[in-house]
């Protein structure tokens, strides 16, 4: 039985995961700048693999940004029904607002996931530079 | 339904926290719009203005989401001062604003979120012609 406070519970997570993906948004969009820059001027192809990744995860993170929005749409509408006294449509409402959420997740374990890539790529093209040094 | 004292009450983490990322994402457009127009003034890059122009959207659109999300916490607020006073009609009222201005914001962002990596493909546009080039001169 839904009551008016259960799609509140949700709330305080939603924007806490909101706000970790807009961070993350942040920081990845700046990276992308001084990298793009940084190949400007050295033309390293390592970069350019970097890049992709970077790119990749951006639109990810674009998704993931828009599931929960969508899913923090839902709950907020479930708590309007729940006020007007449409219990029934609050349910489904509801149910949609956790799947989004849930579909938001599995994107963000996806990005984690290949998020260390980046760091392999740089951490390779450290390795070349040790190589030939000697 | 019947509303109590601490059902508005549930929106106040909500509504701050979503305030905070939003000011996150104003902050780091406002010093990139910043930037970029310092890169312009230099270099006169016609990229750097279609980027200009899409952060400028977006700068408008997270201030509509900014008006939104407070208003929304202003109602919330209003609604436990009326409950308060013991005035349970008008406090619904105002309870019900409150949730439709949070609606509203949240609708704001999702078409913001939409347009926001536009920028970041200009930006990666002309790598992509420089790749190009770089291919050309090699053969």
């Amino acid at each position: 039985m839904l009551t008016i406070t259960m799609p509140a519970i949700l709330f305080p997570a939603i924007s806490l995961i909101l706000l970790a993906y807009t961070v993350k948004l942040i920081h990845l969009g700046g990276l992308v700048r001084t990298m793009k820059s940084q190949y400007m001027q050295s033309h390293n192809e390592a970069l350019l693999s970097q890049l992709a990744n970077l790119r990749k995860r951006i639109y990810l993170i674009r998704d993931m940004q828009a599931l929960g929005i969508g899913s923090f749409i839902f709950s907020v509408f479930c708590m309007l029904l729940l006020f007007v006294g449409y219990l029934e449509i609050a349910k489904y409402s509801f149910g949609v607002s956790l799947v989004l959420l849930l579909i938001a997740l599995f994107l963000s374990f996806r990005e984690i996931y290949i998020s260390a890539a980046a760091l392999k790529i740089e951490i390779e093209g450290l390795e070349k530079v040790n190589e030939e040094g000697r | 339904m019947e509303l109590t004292l601490t059902t508005p009450a549930l929106l106040f983490p909500a509504i701050s926290l979503l305030l905070l990322a939003y000011t996150n994402r104003f902050l780091a457009l406002a010093t990139l719009i910043r930037s970029l127009k310092g890169q312009y003034v230099a270099n006169h890059n016609p990229n750097l203005l279609g980027q200009i122009d899409n952060l400028r959207t977006r700068i408008l659109q997270i201030r509509n989401m900014q008006a939104c999300g407070i208003l929304s916490f202003f109602m919330c607020v209003l609604t436990m001062w009326l409950l308060y006073n013991g005035q349970q009609l008008p406090a619904k009222y105002a309870f019900g604003a409150s949730l439709l201005l949070l609606m509203i914001s949240l609708f704001i962002s999702l078409r913001e979120i939409q347009i926001s990596v536009k920028a970041l493909e200009i930006e990666l546009s002309d790598l992509e012609e420089s790749i190009l080039e770089n291919q050309l001169t090699r053969k």
